[in-house]
């Protein structure tokens, strides 16, 4: 299984999609909050900022992992793999820790970065904020074995549909997200946020030119 | 030739939950030391049927063993070639089939090399830039290298230059010779009738019937030179025995029949040369309209 493990982690580090999908939700975050405390924003209660951000990041960011996975299935990669001499639950077990282990990696990255911007702030505790971080880490974790369990063995609708509730959790995050966003200066993190999300859509489309391939694997 | 290593019986498979059936009740089985041939037009269903063999697919009814009782799916004694997906792109040729082989328990680096080396494939060459017909040998060889005991293999030589079939067709007789049992569909009629011991004509999702498509075992056909009436005459001792022999040749073509491959053909020539009768030819019936028949 190491040995899936570490052929399949090589072809994902070489995949360009696969790194934007481990730095988007980096980025996004990193960036809209440092443009926000450098003009002098500050920290919602609780630490409640932390998961609006997160959240929004992770659901494109999940929707790009689906999505890779998705793609090497219809290419029939994983049917080449069925036929290694592994039983079927190694296989899959190896695949979901493929996903879920860089992705659970950089999520905890993601919450230090964060933590390290929030010890700014005068109101911060981290009996607030350490919640928020456990939940933004049990939601990467539990979403990445979702979206790679899904991209193994999803039939048609059911991917598709994956997806459909990926994109519109994706929208509700960044609605969410701008609605947070203070009203004196919200246009450098929105434009970037708009970018970064418009990018990650037609990625997740996966092919540029029809739309019917929103539905169709 | 010994016995089955692999046996379906009764498989029915459909799919999609209302899909037709693709395979009505169809069985077949695959013998140690034999290389055996599913032919069929397309859609016919042998990619299905050899990817419920290999467990890729569960049938609606029906069964698929091994005789050793093991599973179909992930069993190292499997080799199994039904579609040329490419994982693991980054690796060159020789790495990509050693990753495969380390999977597997035994030591497959000699026969790796071998492999390559007779199917012509450079192992320093990246694998997401082979051509079609490169990337066909590289599954035979991942299929082969670890000399698996059962061979399932869907239109192995489809993409390949004749001198590569020759020898893929080499390092199978090879493998039967081992003991592996060895399934290939293709619709390289004439590779097969050199090659294979056994060939199985899947029609409306079932095996329509089995011919040995070795010339010495198929029936044999007569072309002469002369009206039908005048070689019955002289064949009258040997006539009703003939087989049908499918179309009839338009009058004042030859007179065409054919025999059974067990019917002595000399002294049916000998009365023909006797009689004066001219023989046009003397062959195997092709294998094409062999299996165009009703069975």
């Amino acid at each position: 299984m190491k040995t899936l493990m570490l052929l399949e982690w090589r072809e994902i580090a070489r995949d360009l999609r696969s790194w934007l999908i481990a730095l988007l939700p980096a980025l996004l975050f990193s960036v809209g909050r440092t443009v926000d405390f450098s003009n002098g924003g500050a920290v919602l209660p609780a630490g409640n900022e932390l998961l609006d951000f997160g959240c929004a990041a992770l659901v494109l960011e999940m929707g790009l992992l689906v999505d890779l996975f998705a793609y090497q299935r219809d290419r029939g990669e994983l049917e080449l793999l069925r036929l290694l001499p592994l039983r079927a639950e190694r296989l899959l077990c190896a695949k979901l820790l493929v996903a879920l282990l860089p992705v659970a990696a950089l999520g905890a990255l993601q919450c230090l970065w964060a933590w390290l911007l929030l010890r700014r702030e005068a109101d911060f505790s981290a009996g607030a904020v350490l919640p928020a971080l456990f939940s933004l880490l049990a939601l990467y974790a539990f979403c990445a074995a979702f979206g790679a369990f899904l991209s193994l063995t999803g039939r048609t609708l059911r991917a598709a549909a994956a997806k459909l509730l990926l994109l519109v959790l994706g929208s509700v995050g960044l609605l969410q997200t701008l609605a947070i966003l203070r009203p004196d200066r919200p246009w450098l993190p929105a434009l970037l946020f708009f970018a970064l999300a418009a990018l990650s859509f037609a990625l997740l489309a996966n092919r540029w030119k029809s739309p019917e391939k929103w539905l169709v694997r | 030739m010994n016995g089955a290593a692999l046996v379906a019986e009764g498989l029915v498979f459909g799919y999609g939950k209302r899909g037709r059936d693709v395979l009505r009740g169809l069985g077949c089985e695959v013998r140690s030391g034999e290389i055996a041939a599913l032919v069929g037009a397309n859609g016919a269903g042998k990619t299905t049927l050899l990817r419920l063999m290999t467990g890729l697919l569960k049938p609606r009814s029906g069964t698929v063993r091994r005789a050793d009782g093991g599973p179909l799916c992930g069993n190292p004694a499997l080799g199994a070639l039904v579609s040329s997906p490419l994982c693991w792109r980054s690796l060159r040729a020789g790495e990509w089939l050693a990753a495969f082989a380390r999977f597997y328990p035994r030591d497959c680096a000699a026969r790796r090399r071998e492999l390559c080396e007779r199917l012509d494939l450079d192992p320093s060459a990246p694998v997401e830039r082979l051509s079609t017909g490169n990337l066909q040998k590289l599954h035979v060889a991942r299929a082969l290298q670890h000399s698996p005991d059962l061979v399932l293999l869907d239109e192995p030589t489809s993409a390949l230059d004749p001198a590569s079939r020759r020898v893929f067709w080499s390092i199978l007789g090879e493998e039967a010779e081992r003991g592996a049992a060895i399934l290939v569909s293709s619709h390289q009629l004439d590779e097969l009738e050199q090659a294979v011991d056994r060939a199985l004509l899947l029609k409306e999702g079932t095996i329509a019937r089995e011919v040995a498509p070795r010339e010495t075992a198929r029936p044999w056909r007569l072309a002469v030179d002369a009206p039908e009436e005048k070689v019955a005459a002289c064949l009258a001792a040997f006539w009703p025995r003939r087989l049908d022999a499918g179309a009839r040749i338009p009058a004042g073509a030859p007179c065409v029949s054919d025999w059974s491959p067990d019917e002595d053909r000399n002294p049916i020539l000998r009365a023909l040369l006797e009689a004066g009768l001219p023989v046009k030819s003397v062959g195997p019936v092709p294998l094409s309209e062999l299996w165009g028949r009703e069975p």
